[in-house]
């Protein structure tokens, strides 16, 4: 009796006296991350930091409705709204899916984890998870800048770009106040340093089993990227060229399937990063969506030896044409990451344009080999610059179809005289997108504009 | 003094008014025992056991024994005496001694519908309720009887002053003391079980068990339980034996039986009506994405729609074949074959007892509960053994209380039955099961023929999985309680005391798909791969069983060390403090794995491959097996250390405060933070005892006050950066987190100060007697969140962002309205709450965020209720069947426009969302050994947002949607109708302005006959020849339905969407021997 009493009392005392009593976890479900593999946890996740936004592939002119019922079934104003290029284009609808927040909710992540970082005293064990970590994080934020920018502002000129109005620039993680929007100079300018700095700290070899990690090699293939799109061609060519050097291997298409509906796996060999649009878009930005069909004026670009329209596109029972899987691999969303192809196509590109005919058509045939069947390919051959740069944006319309790059390429060839305009026909109207219109630049959602007031695209 | 083990009157006070005092100074003349006095039943004329006689003086305590007689060794002089006794009305009398004539006081049974509260309990003390400062409701034993249910809550609703049990209006808890305290942390008020806190299942607790239940409301009352008493707190005392009784044994048992539902309450388009409708979007070309595959489910509607466009069908036959299905409607067959009427069964037995130094209280509890869905039963299996031993001349007390209860949950339908269409049939004319469509399935022709006979059945025949019990659920809930308790009077007046609760519960569940059953078969088709070449069929989901046993449990451990002090110096200055230190540790871990191909007989399984990206049979899906394994655990840690006093001066004036700091392990607040110290203080005055008190009347008469601070716990936020795992690996197989929270360095405690007037009345005879309190509850530093610009890289801002404050009466009146032969007493009770944000810090952001409609989250604006119910302006239809809004003042259909503005002039305000008016009116008559009593109970000054035919629902098909007959049609509806026409395709911002407009918007008020008892009670007394001391037999009927309600669209407001709960009714029998 005595002894249980006495039992009892020294248990409760001593129970709770334990130093570390209060210092368990208090769930398996809650983690505060501190340290590297929990930091990496958060950039391994891939429907925020990898995901981004499918507004691109909407307003270009790769897809078209075969009649106007299945055009107003589509589920969202937003998709209606963007295959006739609405001034309005959410009317009124929420935008949370991701294209403006997506890319902040990475930007977000990326912040916390360099402030996290800060805290990590970098020692010889860790040096290298480290700077792998970093560089990951700086790379996360230019990407994503990038990928606002490219939507939200108009395409890069140098004249304006100090006036015209890039986005937000947030670069701590701090959420108490809200920034108003850069300039696109200051916008490009900060996506520069990242990037600079993510090449740096990144490692040379491609992640081979995780290419949603970057890589010195994505970060290149990223500058390329972007320089292209500025219309800086010979930085655009250096760092094609940086990427190349690193690494360079592309897909024999003649070992490629074209019964399945997932020709490439998730770790194919011309993936360098992988990147899709988000899924809200479904019913007309997604893979094999019921509603939308390629536009027959892409598929009549390729030719009748060509491997590719087998493997890239389905033909259903009615005629319709829907696209597979692409090069992430897995999912039902279009990559829009970075690949070998588009850095080969770069490379031609940048040549072309200053005047080294032979090597943009080098390039082209070294991607186009891998494309037609074995020994059945007839190299191109080009006559002046101005022919290999027609050839090359030809190639990027077959190659890149549904990447989201369309878009991106519509403005960037209108603002140097291109004159392409879009048109579309439904139920006996036609709708048109003259080139450089203000509606090349996306409105940002309604919501951002409410709770930070910060200036709307004018469209 | 001591610890809360008992909890009856006599115990109680036999601890607070401790013998020993008596041993101490035992009067000279008591040996001799020349003068005695004695104790009898009015009624009965016997002599009472174990009466408690207090001389109010001194708080001297005597007891009666066997014979009712007690000794009385008191000096000349005059004396008030107060005599207890369980189950009887407490005396005051006053005595002048020495005495002329023998003293004979005579004790009235109480009629138990007055609650004749005197000792409320807080978990950690017992206190008389007239030396209380705090605010306190008690349900006695016979109020907590009076509903015959398996659950403890339900006999709680509507009798209990300040408590609303109501999940249907703005609080997610469905159970809230005085309102809401919170706007996102949990709004569940804590439940102390006997000493500790309770984490476990209330249904797990048997009700015939439970002795009382306490509400402690204001902060004199709560604060002692710290941080987490901001949503008040319910204890629960569970049924002890009683010293010096002889052995007794109660047998109860009912049984109730109730009505089918309702199935054709709640509004839905009829059969016709959706074919109407397909035939509308069939023109509109809404099925033609659809059907360009040969596999995604369309209705057989559609399907006679579409063989008329290719002339597959004559416009006649099409119309013949439609008539068909525009005359059935589902829910004849579902009530049917899905409902039945319920039926529970209760028994329950106890023996309790006690000697001079023990006592004992034994039971075991057995309920069997059919509900009115076929599919569900559960049972319940209740043990409950306490004891409690005095040593060493009752210096030192070991009580020990074990409960145990095993509870049998069974579901054998588990994927349940949504009929995906109002035409649909599930049986033919003989009962035969008939196959279904399910939404996102497949296409009848396509299940008839896919596969070539190499696949397995793909129908989905409801009535089949039901027949067969294919889809089974069964939870075996153990859960065990032990508690020791241990008290040592060290040295008058000062003790000590231990308590440790060990408790435990183990869930095994089992959930089985068997192989026959359509989520069985429908799995191993979609991923069955046949060769084109040679016909080889691979099935990485193989044959068989699909079985997934899950495992969760729950140990926590409770510790507790006490001091307490009760003194009363010089007659009239009484001390009672305790002070302690208490540590709690709880555990829950969860797990579960997925099995397939599992053969029950053999309890085999067939690996899978998880990883592995499958396509599927039709389609251009594909995706891994997914994930079988699934675990969690969380971990509590406490440490708190309290101390509670009071001082009464002469029985007059009391004075309390009482302090608590608890420290948790929760993450989040910043290391100095851990802790947060709360406190309270309240004085009380009986003004009838005070010698200028001469209202004859008024028997009673007491004043009290209290102010204080409570805390509630937010686990969801956090100081620090927080982040989840994710549930699965992403596409490269890597684990990943997603943050959940963003750093917030001024997070703060959640604190509810709390500021409580009260009066308790009684009248010469308890003719009339009740309380009014009048509170203030103010919220500070509240969690709130509100929408933040997404540039943030988050949607939703959560931090201390609101202040609220609530004010509040509670009333409660009983009277005696007869009071001969035959009685007639009532009870009212009434509770008044209203809140109000003070202040919210952060932008509320748009009038669509504040109004919500679709999303129904808490948006608060300042300076209106916590669930406050908003519409849009509302101006009507316009001639073309548009919902009409109001921009800057101007009639408008910019739904854009509407929903953005940031100008709250634009919604019209109606009040709160949950009642700021409620309570309930109880009348009880008896004569002789019949007694009835109904219960009307009310909530009035609400509103509640009533469902809307939205047009995108319409859209997709969906049938279960409202005023589809009401829509606007023609020109000239606009004048009878306030319900939209239907467009095409939607416009989802005038759907959302219309659902949240002010026409949408009813007011929730409605009293309603909760339920009608009769009791014959059959004592020794009046039938001697009965073979029990007394027999007991009851009927109750419960859901009456309403009496009255506000609105005039036939909604019953506890009721906007499924069915009301069926009447019922339960004829019962209590034996005791």
């Amino acid at each position: 009796m005595f002894l249980l009493c006495g039992t009892l009392f020294c248990t409760i005392l001593t129970a709770g006296c334990k130093k570390n009593f209060l210092d368990d976890k208090p769930s398996t479900a809650i983690l505060q991350p501190a340290t590297l593999d929990e930091f990496q946890g958060l950039l391994d996740n891939m429907d925020v930091i990898n995901t981004g936004s499918a507004l691109a592939t909407l307003a270009a002119d790769e897809y078209e409705f075969d009649s106007y019922e299945v055009w107003q079934s589509a589920r969202t104003a937003t998709e209606r709204n963007s295959y006739v290029w609405a001034r309005d284009l959410y009317a009124g609808e929420v935008n949370d899916a991701g294209d403006w927040n997506r890319p902040y909710a990475s930007i977000f992540y990326a912040n916390n984890v360099l402030a996290g970082l800060e805290k990590i005293p970098v020692n010889s064990s860790n040096n290298n998870q480290w700077r792998q970590i970093k560089g990951w994080a700086l790379f996360v934020r230019a990407y994503n800048y990038y990928e606002l920018v490219r939507n939200f502002s108009p395409v890069y000129n140098q004249a304006t770009a100090s006036a015209d109005l890039g986005v937000p620039l947030r670069l701590k993680p701090s959420i108490d106040v809200n920034l108003a929007r850069a300039s696109v100079q200051q916008t490009f300018d900060q996506i520069f340093t990242d990037l600079q700095q993510a090449s740096a700290l990144l490692a040379k070899n491609l992640p081979f089993a995780n290419r949603n990690r970057p890589s010195k090699i994505a970060a290149q293939a990223l500058f390329a990227r972007i320089y292209l799109n500025m219309r800086n061609y010979a930085q655009a060519e250096l760092h094609a060229d940086s990427t190349l050097n690193l690494y360079n291997k592309l897909i024999d298409y003649n070992t490629v399937s074209t019964d399945t509906y997932t020709p490439f796996e998730t770790t194919n060999d011309e993936n360098i990063y992988s990147y899709t649009s988000h899924n809200y878009y479904y019913t007309c930005a997604g893979l094999f969506n019921p509603y939308t069909t390629i536009a027959p004026e892409v598929l009549n670009l390729y030719d009748s030896k060509d491997l590719r329209p087998a493997i890239y596109f389905l033909k259903q029972d009615d005629g319709t044409v829907v696209t597979k899987r692409n090069y992430f691999g897995a999912s039902n969303y279009p990559f829009t990451g970075l690949a070998t192809d588009e850095v080969y196509l770069i490379k031609a590109e940048c040549a072309a344009r200053r005047n080294d005919a032979v090597t943009a058509v080098t390039y082209l045939n070294n991607l186009l080999i891998k494309r037609y069947p074995t020994d059945q390919y007839i190299p191109l051959v080009a006559s002046s610059a101005q022919q290999a740069l027609a050839q090359v944006l030809l190639e990027r319309r077959k190659e890149l179809v549904w990447r989201g790059l369309r878009w991106d390429d519509l403005k960037r060839l209108n603002k140097e005289g291109a004159n392409i305009t879009l048109t579309h026909q439904l139920d006996g109207k036609t709708y048109t997108l003259p080139p450089n219109d203000p509606r090349y630049v996306f409105p940002i959602p309604d919501n951002e504009i409410l709770l930070s007031g910060i200036e709307q695209n004018q469209r | 003094m001591k610890k809360t083990i008992q909890t009856i009157v006599l115990a109680a006070l036999c601890l607070n008014f401790p013998a020993s005092a008596q041993q101490k100074n035992p009067p000279p003349s008591s040996k001799q025992g020349q003068v005695k006095g004695k104790v009898i039943s009015l009624k009965t004329r016997e002599p009472l056991e174990g009466a408690a006689i207090q001389n109010i003086n001194t708080a001297l305590t005597l007891f009666t024994d066997k014979h009712g007689e007690f000794p009385l060794d008191l000096p000349a002089g005059r004396y008030r005496l107060a005599v207890f006794l369980e189950n009887y009305q407490t005396e005051y009398l006053e005595i002048r001694m020495p005495l002329k004539e023998p003293l004979i006081i005579e004790l009235e049974p109480k009629d138990n519908n007055l609650k004749e509260v005197e000792i409320v309990s807080t978990g950690y003390q017992n206190i008389p309720k007239e030396r209380a400062t705090g605010s306190f409701t008690l349900v006695d034993n016979k109020l907590l009887n009076r509903a015959v249910s398996p659950d403890l809550l339900s006999r709680l609703k509507g009798v209990t002053n300040g408590l609303l049990i109501d999940g249907q209006s703005g609080n997610p808890a469905g159970i809230s003391i005085r309102g809401r305290s919170t706007i996102f942390s949990d709004t569940t008020p804590l439940i102390v079980l006997d000493n500790f806190p309770y984490s476990g299942d209330l249904s797990t607790l048997n009700p015939n068990d439970i002795e009382n239940v306490t509400l402690l409301k204001d902060a004199a009352a709560a604060s002692i339980w710290g941080v987490r008493a901001g949503n008040g707190v319910l204890v629960i005392t569970t049924k002890k034996g009683k010293l010096n009784q002889k052995p007794s044994v109660n047998f109860n048992s009912n049984i109730t039986i109730g009505g089918k539902p309702d199935l054709f309450y709640q509004q839905q388009l009829s059969s016709s009506e959706f074919v109407d409708l397909e035939q509308f979007l069939f023109n509109k070309g809404a099925y033609n994405a659809a059907l360009r595959n040969n596999y995604a489910t369309i209705s057989p509607v559609v399907v006679i729609l579409q063989k008329l466009k290719l002339n597959q069908l004559t416009q006649e036959q099409t119309n013949n074949l439609l008539d068909g299905y525009r005359k059935i409607d589902v829910r004849d067959q579902q009530s049917q074959y899905y409902y039945r009427k319920s039926l529970q069964q209760q028994y329950h037995m106890d023996l309790s007892g006690g000697g001079t130094n023990q006592t004992y209280y034994l039971s075991a509890g057995f309920d069997q509960n059919l509900p009115t869905a076929v599919n569900l039963s559960n049972s319940r299996f209740t043990l409950k053994a306490s004891t409690t031993h005095k040593f060493l001349d009752d210096k030192l007390k070991f009580s020990t209380d074990i409960t145990f209860s095993n509870t049998k949950t069974e579901n054998t339908n588990t994927r349940g039955y949504v009929p995906y269409l109002p035409y649909e049939q599930i049986a033919d004319a003989n009962g035969n099961p008939l196959a279904t469509l399910t939404g996102n399935g497949l296409r009848a022709l396509y299940t008839d023929t896919a596969g070539n006979g190499n696949l397995l059945d793909w129908k989905y025949r409801p009535l089949d999985e039901l027949r067969n019990k294919y889809n089974t659920y069964t939870s075996r809930l153990t859960d065990y309680r032990m508690e020791l308790g241990l008290s040592y009077k060290i040295l008058s007046p000062l003790s000590i005391s231990a308590n440790y609760q060990f408790y435990r519960s183990n869930t095994d569940g089992e959930n089985t798909y068997d192989q026959d059953s359509f989520y069985a078969r429908n799995m191993v088709n979609t991923y069955t791969r046949i060769n084109s070449g040679t016909g080889e069929v691979a099935r990485p989901v193989p044959k068989g069983d699909i079985y997934t046993p899950s495992y969760a449990s729950t140990h926590s451990n409770f510790g507790r060390i006490q001091l307490n002090f009760d003194q009363t110096f010089m007659d009239k200055h009484q001390v009672s403090a305790i002070a302690g230190y208490e540590i709690r540790a709880e555990d829950y871990k969860y797990n579960s794995v997925t099995l397939y191909g599992y053969n029950p007989e053999t309890a085999t399984n067939t690996q899978i491959d998880f990883l592995t990206v499958f396509p599927f049979y039709y389609g251009y899906q594909s995706s891994a097996i997914g994930k079988n394994t699934y675990q969690e655990g969380t971990t509590d840690r406490y440490r708190s250390y309290y101390a509670n006093a009071s001082y009464t001066y002469d029985g007059r004036y009391i004075v309390s405060g009482s302090y608590r700091k608890d420290e948790s392990n929760l993450f989040g607040v910043k290391a100095n933070q851990k802790g947060v110290p709360l406190w309270s203080a309240g004085i009380a005055w009986n003004l009838h005892k005070e010698s200028f008190f001469d209202l004859n009347w008024l028997s009673m008469l007491k004043l009290r006050t209290t102010y204080g601070y409570n805390g509630n716990v937010n686990r969801s936020v956090s100081a620090c950066l927080t982040a989840q795992p994710g549930f699965y690996a992403n596409a490269y197989d890597t684990n990943f987190s997603n943050i959940i929270n963003p750093p917030n360095d001024a997070l703060k405690w959640e604190r509810i100060e709390n500021l409580n007037f009260g009066l308790d009345f009684s009248s010469k005879t308890n003719r009339i007697s009740g309380s009014l309190e009048y509170y203030v509850k103010k919220g500070m530093d509240l969690i709130g969140s509100s929408p933040i610009a997404p540039q943030t890289g988050v949607s939703l801002f959560t931090g201390n962002t609101a202040d609220t404050k609530t004010k509040g009466i509670d009333l409660q009146v009983n009277s005696k309205n007869l009071d001969r032969a035959f009685k007639w007493s009532s009870s009212f009770i009434l509770n008044y709450v209203k809140d109000k944000i003070t202040d919210y810090k952060t932008d509320p952001g748009t009038n669509s965020n504040i109004i919500s409609p679709i999303l129904s989250t808490l948006t608060p604006l300042k300076g209106y209720p916590i669930n406050a119910v908003f519409g849009f302006k509302w101006a009507g239809l316009d001639n073309q069947g548009n919902p009409v809004g109001y921009v800057n003042g101007e009639k408008s259909t910019d739904y854009t426009r509407i929903l953005n503005s940031n100008d709250p002039n634009e919604l019209e305000f109606f009040g709160s969302a949950m009642p700021t008016v409620f309570g309930g009116l109880r009348n009880t008559f008896s004569y002789k050994f019949i007694e009835l009593s109904f219960n009307i109970s009310y909530k009035l000054g609400y509103y509640f947002r009533k469902p809307s035919l939205v047009n995108q629902y319409l859209n997709g098909g969906q049938y279960k949607l409202p005023d589809y007959d009401r829509r606007w049609q023609k020109p000239g509806d606009e004048l009878t109708t306030t319900v939209p026409s239907m467009i095409y395709p939607a416009n989802f911002n005038r759907d959302n302005f219309y659902s949240a407009s002010a026409v949408q918007v009813l007011k929730g008020d409605q009293i309603r006959l909760q339920d009608i008892q009769l009791n014959f009670n059959f004592g020794k007394a009046e039938f001697k020849r009965l073979p029990f001391s007394n027999l007991n037999v009851y009927l109750y009927a419960n859901n009456l339905g309403l009496l009255w309600k506000a609105n005039h669209d036939g909604i019953d407001p506890d009721f906007t969407t499924g069915y009301p709960t069926p009447r019922s009714i339960a004829l019962g029998v209590k034996a005791s021997f």
